[in-house]
This record gives C-alpha cells, structure tokens and sequence, in this order.
C-alpha cells in the first residue's frame, strides 16, 4: 500500500507537475509569472502530494459508508466508546505514517534554506490541520446516512482536495475573482497553506491560517455534531 | 407511519433469562435495540438497569452486552486477543479481572486454539463465540443476544447455553435472548414473551407456554381417494368452520393440518367419514406448537 501510494499516486502526479512546470518556465520571461520561482514551483508540490496523503479521509468516508450500509453501527453504539473518537485514533495512526515525507521535508529545508520558522511552522499547521481533515472528511462521511454508496462523497472529496486544495494550482496562479473562494475555503488549510508558509512563512499569513483553522473548526465540528444526530436517528429507523 | 412495536411492557427481575419468541417481522431486534439503546421509541419509556438506554449512558454501557448474531465488533484483519485486548482498555477492566475471566471464557467456550488467528479465519461458530467472550469479559449484569447461535453447529449451541446457564446461575447475569432457535429458548429461558406483529402475544413462564401448548394436538386429515379431493377437502373445512370455528394450519395437496385442543377431539372425530379420510393425531413438541401458533395468527 506505502509503495503505491508513493509510487502511483505521489511519484507520478510530481512527474506530471515536474514536466508542466519546467516547460511554463522555460518559455516564461523573468518575472512574468506570479507566485514562485521555478524550484519553488516544484518544492511546492512536493508539499501538496505529501499534504495530500497526510491529510486523506478516502479510507474514513469508506469505513463510516460501509459501517452504515452494512448496519455494523450497531456494534459500536452499544459500546461504552465515541464512534467519533474511535474514527479519530484510527484516522490518526493512518496518518502517523505519511507524517515522516513531511518531517524529511521540514528537515531538508530548516538546513539548506533560510532558516527554522518555515519548517516548524509547516509542521505545526501540518499536524493541527489534520484534526480539521478529520472532521471535514467526517461530515463528509456523513451523508452515506442518505446515500446508497459513498463513490460520490469519494469523488468530491477527491476533486475539493485537488483543486480548493490547491495541489493542482497554487493559490498566487488562480483569477482574481476566485481568489477569495481559494483563500477561505477549509481545503487550503490542509494541503496548500502548511506549504505556502513553509515557502515564505511570515506572520501575517501564520495568524491569517490560524484563524482560518478556528473558523472553520468551530463551524464544521458544530455541523458534525448536528448532522451525526440527525443520522443516528435515521439509522435508528432502519428495523429488522 | 407503520408502528413496528405497539403496547409493548414488561419487566424483568435481575438474574432472571427472558427469550423473545415471534416469526419474522414480529418486531423482536427491533425490542432489542431499543432496550440496549440503538433505537429510540417514538413514544413510551424504557428503562433498563435504572437508565434510558437511548441516552447511551457510559456506565449503563459498561453494564451491558449485546451479540448480534450477524454482526461482529471483532477487527477482521486482527487476531481475536488483540481485539479483547483493546475492549479490556475501553470498558475499564484491570489486568487481574481480565486474564482470570478470559481463562474460564477460553475453557468453557473452547477457544484455546482461536485466540491468536485473525478474525477473518474464523468459522461462523468460532466467530460468534469470541463475540460471546467479548462481550462477557467486562462480566455485564446483563446482556442481549439476538439470533446468537444462528448458522452454528450442535456443538457451539450446545457450549454457548451451558455457559450461559453457568453465568446466570453463579453470577446472576441477566439474558435477553431472541432466537428462531426454540431449542435456544427453552434451554436457557424460564421466561418467555410471544411478539406477533409488534405485540406481545403471550408473557408468562416457560412452563405457562408449556401447558398451553400441550393443550393441544396436530390433526392430520388425509383423503383417501385421490379424485375429487378438492371438493372432499373443502366439505370436511366447511364442517370444521361450522362445528368448531376452526381453519386449517396449512394445506397441501389432498391434506389438511389442524391443530385442535384436546378437549375438542371427541367432537372433531365425529366430523369423520370413515372412508373417505384418513385421520393423524400427533402431539406437538414445543417448536411445531410454536409453528402451528404463528401459522393460525397469519391466518388472522
């Protein structure tokens, strides 16, 4: 699973980035392109394809839609443990392995750049980024409550990840007029903004993601909390 | 809206075994689930060991177990003793607690050979007595099984309710058991409750059941020409409707199955025409009464 997850889904999208972006470099004038420089360009999606497997909740949404289609739930409600909490501890061990290319990263950097804020500071979002992952991908899981399957609630939460996440594009590259929806939307926050600051951090866009991170947990945990009761109680209605 | 359970209570004393009896669809999981909290009933109140299940309190949880026949909260891809290992944590109990109870659990049950073996090696019977000891090894005051032995052998059945007897005897474990398995009823259960189609039938001892049951006795009416029978048939049914307000449990070709208390034989026997029927009488044993009991109420 490490290998294909580094090989097929890491190893090949960089390929593809790598190829795009010397060639729009190389045909670009000095200057003329916002945002990076060309070895930025490609440290910022070494980031984003490691961000992107850091903070994943495809095996989440698939868990919450399998316990529900096939009534395991019941399992764990009469247990004295939090269905929430027990998605939260496995999610995290998941995690745990993917957080080692990122420390490699911030470790890379805090010796050959310019000096320690930006990989400590990607690594803090990093880590606190993935509890608002984990809750999104909650809410997100949710609505197999309401669905036959979960390959849709799959797909969007793949797409959202790869474009309001930023790993296609990063956000200095978008039109000015969906800037504002790249910027606030809680995608950025764990696959683009951890590689943004490490990048050029600097505080004003520390404190800007942080209160991002605030805004957006208070509001997406408090619409888990409402919608996980709406969906106990319309699992309850399922007899036999 | 259907209701699927309607006037529904009853209590039960601690210690005590209670077996839900009902056909398909009678609303038993349903009763269940609603007593160990995953559903919440629309009106009425429930409550079970002093709380309202649907809360899902913590420590009504610590006291409960609940087996779902179909289903496992053992982790598939894990050997069942880290699965048992990681409930020990959850549910709070010491170390002392644990390795005394998962000895006499893996003795009595028979689980020394399975323990180390992921779960998804298991066979069923295997799988749904790790359930068991899974959801005794925190020693519940009560616990819920709901179709616990389906799909087992002899064997597993027969280690499973001798455990739960032993458990109930020396512990004072409480049981609320549901099973298409009488033999499960009436091997572990003095009392019992009747479900059809959301209500209680019959809530009484199992020895009440018994002598209601016994009361009666299958009659098998068989024609002896194999001509006509139908029209011969649909006489004699006619007679039993006049006579005695009766219908039939089932009827196959050229043969009519009643069951009739034995107080009425003397007058159901003169109904005969030597001839041209064949007459059976069978006592029933206590899962065909039950059979015959379902089968007269969907006549209903």
């Amino acid at each position: 699973m490490l290998i294909t997850d580094l090989v097929i889904a890491t190893g090949i999208p960089f390929f593809i980035q790598f190829a795009v972006w010397t060639f729009v470099y190389e045909g670009a004038r000095a200057g003329e392109l916002p945002g990076y420089s060309l070895d930025e360009m490609y440290l910022y999606y070494i980031c984003v394809l490691a961000l992107g497997r850091f903070n994943n909740a495809y095996d989440l949404v698939m868990d919450v839609s399998e316990h529900v289609r096939q009534g395991q739930l019941e399992s764990f409600f009469v247990k004295p443990l939090s269905y929430l909490s027990y998605h939260f501890y496995i999610f995290l061990g998941g995690a745990s392995l993917y957080f080692i290319p990122l420390v490699v990263i911030a470790v890379y950097m805090g010796f050959t750049g310019t000096g320690w804020v930006g990989p400590l500071g990607f690594l803090g979002l990093s880590v606190l980024n993935l509890v608002l992952c984990f809750i999104v991908g909650f809410l997100m899981s949710l609505a197999a409550f309401w669905l036959t399957k979960s390959d849709m609630i799959i797909s969007f939460q793949v797409v959202l990840s790869s474009v309001v996440g930023g790993t296609l594009l990063p956000l200095s590259y978008w039109p000015e007029t969906i800037k504002p929806f790249m910027q606030y939307n809680p995608f950025r926050l764990f696959i683009s903004g951890p590689a943004e600051f490490l990048l050029r951090p600097s505080m004003a866009l520390g404190v800007e993601l942080l209160l991002l991170f605030i805004v957006w947990f208070v509001l997406i945990y408090g619409a888990c909390s409402i919608f996980y009761k709406l969906a106990c109680v319309r699992y309850s209605s399922v007899g036999g | 809206m259907h209701a699927c359970l309607t006037d529904i209570n009853f209590s039960l004393r601690p210690g005590s075994a209670l077996g839900f009896i009902g056909p398909n669809g009678a609303g038993k999981s349903s009763l269940i689930k609603i007593l160990c909290g995953i559903q919440k009933p629309t009106s009425g109140s429930v409550r079970v060991l002093g709380f309202d299940p649907s809360k899902r309190d913590r420590q009504f949880l610590k006291q409960i177990g609940a087996v779902f026949g179909h289903k496992t909260s053992l982790w598939w891809d894990l050997p069942v003793k880290t699965s048992l290992d990681t409930y020990r944590k959850i549910y709070g109990v010491s170390n002392i607690d644990y390795s005394e109870r998962l000895s006499e659990l893996v003795e009595a049950l028979n689980l020394a050979n399975v323990l180390n073996r992921p779960v998804r090696n298991l066979s069923l019977g295997e799988r749904v007595k790790c359930e068991l000891a899974l959801n005794l090894m925190h020693a519940p005051t009560l616990i819920f099984l709901d179709e616990p032995t389906v799909g087992l052998d002899v064997t597993s059945k027969y280690e499973i309710r001798k455990y739960l007897n032993y458990k109930r005897k020396v512990e004072g474990l409480s049981i609320f058991l549901t099973s298409h398995d009488l033999g499960d009823i009436e091997s572990c259960c003095e009392e019992a409750i009747i479900l059809d189609r959301g209500r209680i039938r019959f809530d009484g001892s199992m020895r009440e059941l018994n002598d209601e049951l016994k009361d009666t006795v299958q009659l098998t009416v068989t024609t002896v020409a194999q001509e006509q029978y139908e029209a011969v048939l649909e006489k004699f049914k006619q007679k039993m409707q006049a006579s005695q307000q009766l219908d039939p449990v089932s009827e196959a070709n050229e043969q009519l199955v009643y069951v009739v208390s034995t107080s009425k034989i003397t007058t159901v026997y003169e109904l005969f025409e030597p001839g041209i029927y064949t007459l059976e009488i069978k006592a029933l044993d206590f899962e065909n009464s039950v059979v015959n009991l379902f089968n007269s109420w969907a006549s209903e």
